[in-house]
């Protein structure tokens, strides 16, 4: 079963529009949601929660469509965004509060555990939280009520390494349960190298690639090459290339396979950093 | 239950500002009771304008709320949690008439405790005189709390804030320009006492089917609000 599925999702503005989206979130996985700034992530996360109208299109949380079953899913669904949203002169005990007064499956026990875990003062304000403490306890607020799914809207922007690391391993953790998922949108390309299962690419308001991380990373390559083997490179299926300075850098989706068909190229293993680079600068057949 | 946790969250996030305003309203009763000026007139006359204070407070509590919700972005989360838009809507409405009847409760009992304080207590007639009024403020606060709610699911707090400060001057210019139009239209020895008591139901009844229309339309606003 898909923890998420989305059919043809558009929505319109004067001068951006999400075309026709299509994706799948298998249940039990992570996927990682790349794009540049303005390509759509988190229009596409707001309208899959409805926090936007939709013109078209449908959103599925189990099998089951979010209109007209909106609580009972939404008490399966964490959401995270990129700042913590209840007001600063809050704090994570009233938060908690809040939070059990909402949520059925609220467990406080769990909630108690997690500020524990991040070190949280439980009666400070959260106006004297770091970025970093911020989004921990936007975390533990989404993991305390027994969510199956993740929704993760750029979790990690701003916060340094270390935190970043932190929270890798708390969503690794909330993985260990199979019929757990994770939506995640990052800019940090280098979180979901670690972490996803799948990473979908979206430019310009559509979706280019849904590829599994695996295959992103082992199967992809980037040939450095002159101009007689571009030439022939970039007939292959699938190809982006860009110019350089004194190469061609082409992105081949089956460049393991062809590594040894052009002894004069340099093969590298493609980044997903690079891959979106060359997807968005590069040019194709 | 889910209200439950709405109305605790704007509890909390307004809790400073009811500490600001009994620290700003205390001393003001206090110093009213102090001066004393019309005590010939009526033992609660002092405050007079306390009262249309303590009417007035709800809406800004209200404004104040919105503006902080909009700040923090609480109701993009909010609509996260198992909570519909309708009943976001409702729990506002719901708020606002709570936080309105202990605010205006609480006027109705300092108003007389600090008269009694200042040597002129109360009678009776004060005293009805107060809950009647009461009941009013209750009644017209309600009303700007339907149009603080239901514009505000309509614009952001900025616009929502300016369509209401002009909302006010026009009903003022219409009830003011109409009584002047009475005055200087009838006759010297007319009593225009009926027709502006008249005028003044016929524009209240349009407010209320003004209120009623804004009152069912903030849930349809709530519904296609982009967050």
């Amino acid at each position: 079963m898909n923890a998420l599925e989305i059919k043809n999702l558009s929505k319109n503005y004067d001068r951006f529009h999400l075309e026709e989206i299509n994706l799948e979130l298998p249940q039990g996985n992570i996927m990682g949601l790349i794009g540049e700034n303005g390509a759509g992530k988190s229009t596409l996360i707001k309208a899959v929660l409805d926090l936007i109208q939709k013109d078209s299109g449908e959103v599925y949380f189990y099998g089951s469509p979010l209109d007209g079953m909106q609580t009972e899913l939404k008490e399966q669904i964490g959401v995270v965004f990129d700042s913590l949203h209840f007001h600063e002169t809050l704090t994570p005990v009233q938060i908690g509060s809040i939070s059990k007064l909402t949520y059925q499956n609220w467990d406080e026990n769990l909630y108690q555990e997690y500020l524990q875990k991040f070190k949280l003062p439980e009666k400070s304000k959260i106006k004297d939280f770091s970025k970093g403490m911020k989004m921990k306890l936007s975390i533990a607020a989404a993991l305390s009520h027994h969510a199956k799914l993740l929704i993760l809207d750029e979790p990690t922007a701003g916060l340094d390494p270390i935190a970043r690391d932190e929270l890798l391993d708390i969503f690794l953790d909330f993985m260990q349960d199979e019929t757990h998922s994770i939506l995640i949108s990052s800019h940090i390309t280098s979180d979901l190298e670690k972490i996803a299962d799948y990473i979908t690419f979206i430019h310009e308001g559509k979706i280019l690639f849904t590829k599994s991380k695996d295959e992103l990373v082992y199967e992809y390559r980037i040939a450095r090459c002159g101009e007689a083997d571009f030439q022939e490179l970039k007939s292959q299926k699938g190809a982006v290339w860009r110019k350089m300075d004194y190469q061609y850098d082409v992105l081949l989706p089956d460049g393991k396979n062809l590594e040894h068909r052009y002894p004069d190229c340099q093969f590298d293993r493609a980044s997903i950093d690079e891959i979106m680079l060359l997807y968005v600068k590069g040019e194709r057949v | 239950m889910k209200l439950k946790g709405l109305l605790l969250n704007d509890f909390y996030t307004l809790k400073d500002q009811y500490v600001s305003y009994i620290k700003l309203l205390i001393p003001c009763l206090i110093l009213m009771g102090a001066v004393n000026i019309s005590s010939q007139v009526s033992a609660l006359s002092d405050f007079s304008y306390m009262i249309v204070v303590f009417m007035v407070l709800p809406m800004s509590m209200m404004m104040a709320l919105f503006t902080y919700e909009e700040k923090c972005g609480y109701m993009q989360y909010a609509l996260t949690m198992p909570v519909t838009r309708k009943k976001y809507v409702c729990e506002k409405y719901v708020f606002y008439l709570l936080n309105t009847a202990a605010v205006i409760l609480a006027g109705a009992v300092l108003i007389p405790v600090f008269a009694l304080i200042s040597g002129h207590a109360p009678d009776r007639s004060d005293l009805f005189w107060l809950v009647g009024f009461s009941l009013v403020e209750f009644l017209v606060s309600s009303i700007f709390g339907v149009w603080v709610i239901a514009l505000n699911m309509k614009f952001s707090t900025g616009s929502a804030r300016i369509v209401l400060i002009l909302g006010s001057v026009i009903m003022m210019i219409i009830v003011t320009g109409g009584t002047a139009l009475g005055i200087m239209t009838s006759a010297d020895d007319a009593d225009w006492n009926v027709p502006a008591f008249w005028g003044l139901v016929g524009f209240g009844v349009l407010v209320l089917i003004l209120t009623v229309w804004m009152f069912c339309m903030s849930f349809r606003w709530a519904e296609r609000k982009e967050l």
